[in-house]
C-alpha cells in the first residue's frame, strides 16, 4: 500500500536512515512563523515524533508568514498545525501542549526531546530555552533576527558548539518599523529544519542518499 | 604587585585579547551588550547571569555570546 512513509523510503531515503529519523523526537517551542514552518519542513522530510508548545490562537495577521489558512482562524495553533500536518503524513505522532511556557513549568516539557527548536517571539522566552536546556546533550536550534524585507543573504546558521545553533541575522528584531514577512521568516525556518537533517545524516554516517 | 597581562581567548569564534583578570561581566561591559538579551556559553557551559562577575577568564577560553532579538 502506498503511503507517505513508503514513498519516502522508496524514493528519497535509505530505509534505515528513514527509520532512524522517524524515531528522533523533535520539540518545537512556539508555533508561529518559525515553528509552523519548521514543522512543515520536518514532517515533509519524514520526521514523525513531535512535542509542540504554543498557547496562542490563529489570527488573520498571522497568515502573511505562518503556515495556517483562513479556516484555521480562531483555532489554537497547536490544534491547527496538527490537522494540517496530518494531511501530509497521517502517521505523525504529536504531543500538543496548549500552554504558555514559563520558568515555572518548563521542566515539564521536552524531557526526552533529541532536538529542541526555539521558535518564540519574545527575547526572554528565547533565552529561557537556551538557559534551561543548554547544559544538556540535546541539540538546540535557536532563531534570532528575521524581521524585515532587506539583507536576505544575512540569514545564516551560526554554530555555537556541537549541539547549539543560532539561525537568523542576529540583528533584525521584529518591531513596529520592522515587521516579519514570509521570505525571511521561511528562510530562517528552513535553515533551522535543515540542521536536523544534516546532524541526523552525519550521525548516520551516510555518504550518499539513494535516489 | 599583580601586573595585568594579556591572554588569548575566543569570542564567537574570533581570536581576542583580554586581560588575565577580566571576568565574563567585564567582556559584556566592554562590548556594551544588553544583559537581558544575551546568553553566555563559557567553554560550552551555559553561565547564568548571576555568575558572570564570578568567572575570571583564562588563556584559550572559549566564550560564545548569543544575542537574541525579538521575532519568531
Amino acid at each position: 500500500m502506498v503511503s507517505f512513509n513508503s514513498i519516502l523510503a522508496d524514493k528519497y531515503y535509505k530505509q534505515n536512515y528513514l527509520e532512524y529519523i522517524q524515531n528522533i523526537k523533535i520539540g518545537i517551542a512556539g508555533m508561529g512563523g518559525i515553528g509552523s514552518n519548521v514543522m512543515n519542513a520536518l514532517v515533509r522530510s519524514g520526521f514523525c515524533k513531535f512535542e509542540i508548545i504554543d498557547y496562542d490562537i490563529v489570527e488573520y495577521s498571522n497568515l502573511n508568514r505562518q503556515l495556517y489558512f483562513l479556516d484555521d482562524i480562531g483555532k489554537y495553533k497547536v490544534d491547527a498545525i496538527f490537522d494540517i500536518m496530518k494531511k501530509i503524513n497521517p502517521m505523525i505522532d504529536v504531543i500538543k501542549h496548549n500552554v504558555m511556557l514559563s520558568s515555572n513549568n518548563i521542566q515539564n516539557y521536552f524531557s526526552d526531546a533529541d532536538f529542541i527548536f526555539e521558535a518564540f517571539d519574545k527575547v526572554e522566552y528565547k533565552k529561557m530555552i537556551l538557559e534551561h536546556f543548554g547544559n544538556t546533550t540535546k541539540n538546540i536550534i535557536l532563531s534570532s533576527g528575521m524581521a524585515g524585507l532587506l539583507n536576505n543573504n544575512e540569514i545564516k546558521i551560526r554554530k555555537i558548539n556541537s549541539c547549539h545553533y543560532v539561525v537568523g541575522d542576529e540583528i533584525s528584531a521584529v518591531n513596529h518599523e520592522n515587521m516579519p514577512y514570509a521570505p525571511r521568516v521561511l528562510a530562517c525556518a528552513s535553515l533551522m529544519a535543515s540542521i536536523a537533517l544534516e546532524l541526523t545524516y552525519k550521525v548516520f554516517n551516510l555518504t550518499n542518499m539513494d535516489f | 604587585m599583580n601586573e595585568k597581562i594579556h591572554i588569548n581567548i575566543t569570542i564567537n569564534g574570533q581570536a581576542s585579547n583580554v586581560f588575565n583578570d577580566n571576568t565574563i561581566a567585564d567582556i559584556i561591559n566592554t562590548y556594551n551588550l544588553q544583559p537581558d538579551s544575551i546568553v553566555i556559553e563559557h567553554n560550552q557551559q551555559i553561565i547564568q547571569k548571576e555568575n558572570w562577575s564570578k568567572i575570571v577568564l583564562a588563556n584559550n577560553d572559549k566564550l560564545e555570546i548569543v544575542r537574541f532579538v525579538g521575532g519568531g
